[in-house]
């Protein structure tokens, strides 16, 4: 049986191969053939043919199997004209939309028209490409492609090809020139004192903003590009020298992996190179934040950026990259170290106090003061459900107000806060569906939950809260006590690209406690995160206290 | 297969919670024995006879760094006696394992959750605890760098407030009765150092094993400062007699103290504390367990043992003692001090011997501190 299946499939696959070579021979001589890529052809045939198609010496055949392959679709211009002395017929391929007219006009203008002004008297038609290109042109960046899947590839990238009659190369020229978002303030990481440039969606721009900030032949960028359809360009950023090779190695490989028709985000990259995919925390931070991304370079980790996405990804991340924010570094030391730790305690708020309140009230009411759970009480008066029904219920539809408004459109917006805050909150106590007291934990939490600098932390949070309320209902504090010690079983368990996630709290590492839960004075932070730029860990000079200049006894 | 490593500071954190969950919990060097407002005295003696006790059990293994006391027993005492020594051992681990979770599962019955089932608090905590042996020993030693601060925070905090109110005249006489009764209170105590056992299983996986012993000695001085601290606090608040006939005397001292209108009761610290810190304790003994057992019967991997060991924890930790009163008669000196000696002191001091005599009889062993690693 399987000795059978494998002749018929080696017998299958070298028909394939062999009808292939067939096409693309009568391709090749003689285009007038029968239609190299007929309708009943599938995907993936398709772009197994598409892969071998060279070019003829013929300009027509050529075109012809250009729209063969791409469907003679409408954004697909073709110019034809006669360049030269000898009248050679020509052509021009480009794509509207991805280039720059301008370029394009001049482009033109060279091969019709300055051919004649230069006093070129030799150009012969079997090396008019050669010519033109060494001689014409002053676009920078030109390249010759042999094949129909080059020239489709420059010409989908914005680049515009040159074809003329007689030689069986195009010339592919940088005329790229599309249209692409201003750089704005990240709408989804504000920050006060912080970097108003976000990243877009083009990744030039976006590795340019890195080069900007770090000026260094040190700064790296490897590209890659993803999707057997889609070519995403992915490049990731680091400091040679600093980020460790084998963290390296291990992305790459991560990297060269991914096989996926088309990359549309950051977030189909980071599922391929997380590190815990069925965990509820993030182990690759993904930000628009300019400041951010090079702020990890610096300290040793790797950016990859992904074209099409404004979001890039910062591996090796952990637990605390993601309660850190811009902030916290822009201001000076008290300042910035007292938001981040308010930060870390309404982390911990966000996630365990509903799931508290319910234990406390359900199994543990001595523990509050006398006067304070009297009043709770009464206020709880007339209300049907017990408080672990109500406490779901008000997070239950905090969650969906939330969601509702992000998906609203800007417009709609005050309408639904009003709806939500006043409708039903105010409504819902008046009613006697909720107690006040079950609105008040559900707002703070809500709050509180607003302060994770990274929506997917926050993300993580939102869900475990509820497996918390449950454990709070069931068992009391004790319940909530296993959930906590749950997640950080879970958490010290997890590991990105290979470092540890709770990093510098489990493994405990004093020397960077710097830049944990406080932030201390930059000048204090002399080193690195061990874990990470310990091939080089000292950032800057010790003892750059500013010191007051000496007195003078001037009074 | 990958040898997991943790670091000495590790050590330290864990062994300092272990000690100090069970002997401030149980209090055992005043509510055992007669040394009333003594027993603070006795928690010194007890240091001193613990540093001897955790020498005997621990200087062996430094001879032998890369290697646990399941396998040096069998390279000492020969194939089969060595197994046999080392199930006693492994016994020990199970025992000291399922009586420590009797004990929380009774604090909090007694205290604080006194309608929730046994079998819930007890199995709660046997489930953490396989889930963090199960993910390894270095998921174990992070989880003890990130329960210590807390554990060390809340356990200070409980005994702070207390000592505002505390009336140190409760204190004195002191030796009164001389010092017989104090050194019979600090048997127990002594004898519950049996927790470093887990040391010869761990050396092998600690970064210096050279420097484990020292690490495991500061860990039984500074929690043995905090056992004298919460002798002192418990016996000047609610004086000798009292505190000794509280079953748990910390948390009847907590329950007596009142901080201020809006915080009454404080006793969810040390209950928290607590909980934390039996997880560790639990944790420790059941990897220990597992491990120890898993090289006994060279297994490659200890995972496999740990869910039926914790079935076994959790049946013998609920049906293993019938009441609180049992439990704290099982801390009787004259119980608990044969026990251990039987089963653990009794194998070392036979390896003690072992080690000698082979040492004057064959070269190409190890005689000096440990081979270099």
């Amino acid at each position: 049986m399987g000795v059978k299946q494998g002749i018929l499939q080696k017998l299958a696959s070298l028909l394939l191969r062999q009808g292939k070579n067939i096409f693309s021979k009568v391709v090749g001589q003689n285009a007038k053939g029968p239609p190299v890529l007929h309708d009943g052809l599938d995907l993936g045939q398709r772009e197994a043919v598409f892969q071998d198609l060279p070019l003829s010496t013929r300009l027509e055949a050529n075109l012809k199997l250009f729209q063969q392959v791409t469907g003679a679709s409408y954004d697909i211009n073709i110019k034809r004209f006669l360049s030269g002395p000898e009248k050679v017929p020509a052509a021009l391929l480009y794509i509207d939309g991805l280039v720059d007219a301008a370029l394009l006009e001049g482009l033109l203008r060279a091969v019709k028209i300055d051919i004649f002004l230069t006093g070129i008297k030799d150009v012969q038609k079997k090396d008019i490409l050669e010519t033109i290109r060494q001689r014409l042109l002053n676009i920078s960046e030109s390249q010759v492609a042999g094949d129909m899947k080059e020239l489709y590839y420059g010409v989908s990238m914005g680049r515009a090809a040159l074809l003329f009659d007689g030689t069986a190369q195009a010339l592919i020229l940088e005329t790229q020139g599309w249209k692409t978002r201003t750089i704005t303030e990240p709408a989804s990481e504000p920050a006060i004192r912080g970097i108003r440039e976000g990243f877009i969606e083009d990744i030039r721009t976006n590795t340019a903003l890195i080069r900007r900030r770090i000026r260094s032949p040190n700064l790296w960028i490897e590209s890659l590009e993803i999707g057997s359809l889609g070519k995403a360009g992915v490049a990731f950023a680091y400091l040679k020298g600093l980020v460790a090779e084998d963290v390296l190695g291990e992305l790459r490989a991560r990297l060269n992996n991914i096989d996926i028709d088309g990359v549309l985000g950051s977030g189909y990259v980071e599922e391929y190179i997380t590190d815990n995919p069925n965990s509820l925390f993030p182990s690759v931070l993904s930000t628009e934040r300019v400041d951010r991304v090079a702020g990890a370079l610096l300290e040793g980790r790797v950016a990859v950026f992904v074209d099409g996405s404004s979001f890039a990804l910062v591996v090796p991340a952990d637990f605390n990259l993601f309660l850190q924010a811009p902030d916290d570094y822009f201001e000076p030391f008290p300042l910035g170290s007292l938001i981040r730790f308010l930060r870390y305690v309404s982390f911990f708020i966000a996630l365990f106090l509903p799931g508290v309140y319910v234990a406390i009230l359900t199994f543990h009411p001595e523990l509050l003061p006398v006067s304070l759970l009297l009043r709770i009480q009464a206020a709880r008066e007339g209300v049907p459900f017990p408080v672990v029904v109500e406490t779901f219920f008000m997070e239950g539809v905090f969650e969906i107000l939330r969601e509702a408004g992000v998906r609203l459109p800007m417009l709609v917006g005050p309408a639904i806060s009003i709806v939500g805050a006043l409708v039903l909150g105010d409504a819902a106590i008046r009613a006697g569906i909720v107690s006040p007291g079950v609105v008040v934990i559900v707002a703070f939490t809500a709050i509180a939950s607003f302060t994770a600098p990274v929506f997917s932390l926050g993300l993580a949070a939102r869900i475990l809260r509820f497996i918390i309320i449950i454990l709070g209902a069931s068992f009391g504090l004790l319940g909530v006590q296993f959930g906590l010690l749950l997640i950080l079983i879970h958490l010290v368990t997890l590991r990105s690209l290979g470092q540890p996630y709770m990093a510098p709290f489990a493994p405990f590492i004093w020397e960077d406690m710097k830049d944990a839960l406080i932030s201390l004075f930059r000048w204090q932070q002399v080193y690195r995160p061990k874990l990470l730029g310990y091939r080089e860990p000292r950032r800057q000079r010790p003892g750059q206290k500013p010191q007051p200049p000496p007195q003078k006894g001037e009074n | 297969m990958f040898q997991e490593k943790i670091a000495n500071r590790q050590l330290f954190n864990v062994f300092f919670i272990m000690r100090t969950t069970i002997v401030i919990s149980t209090l055992p060097v005043l509510t055992i024995g007669r040394a009333r407002q003594d027993a603070w005295l006795a928690a010194v003696v007890a240091f001193f006879l613990g540093v001897v006790f955790i020498w005997l059990l621990g200087r062996l293994a430094l001879n032998f760094p890369e290697q646990s006391i399941i396998q040096y027993s069998e390279a000492l005492l020969g194939k089969w006696l060595g197994k046999l020594f080392s199930l006693f051992y492994l016994g020990a681990f199970l025992l000291m394992g399922f009586t420590d979770l009797r004990t929380y599962g009774e604090v909090l019955r007694t205290v604080f959750l006194p309608e929730t089932p046994l079998a819930v608090i007890l199995g709660s905590m046997v489930v953490l605890a396989v889930a963090v042996v199960y993910a390894g020993l270095e998921p174990l030693g992070r989880m003890g760098d990130l329960i210590f601060p807390v554990f060390t925070l809340a356990t200070l905090f409980t005994l702070f407030f207390p000592v505002l109110e505390a009336d140190f005249s409760n204190l004195r006489p002191v030796l009164y009765h001389g010092w017989q009764p104090v050194l019979h209170a600090a048997l127990t105590p002594t004898v519950i150092t049996a927790q470093y056992a887990n040391l010869t299983i761990l050396i092998p996986s600690v970064n210096q094993p050279q420097k484990a012993l020292r690490a495991a000695l500061y860990s039984l001085l500074w929690s043995s400062l905090i056992l004298v601290l919460a002798a002192v606090v418990v016996v000047s608040l609610l004086g000798a007699d009292e505190g000794a006939h509280a079953a748990f005397p910390v948390f009847k001292m907590i329950r007596a103290i009142r901080v201020s209108e809006f915080l009454e009761r404080v006793e969810v610290f040390p209950i928290f504390a607590w909980g934390l810190g039996l997880f560790i304790t639990l944790a420790i003994n059941l990897y220990s367990l597992a491990k120890g057992l898993s090289q006994l019967c060279r297994l490659q991997n200890y995972r496999p043992l740990l869910l039926p060991l914790a079935v076994i924890t959790s049946t013998l930790a609920l049906q293993g003692y019938s009441d609180s009163f049992e439990l704290r008669l099982f801390f009787q000196p004259q119980v608990i001090a044969p026990f251990i000696f039987f089963i653990l002191l009794f194998p070392v001091a036979i390896l003690w011997i072992a080690y000698f005599f082979k040492r004057k009889k064959g070269p190409g062993f190890p005689k000096e501190k440990g081979r270099g690693r």
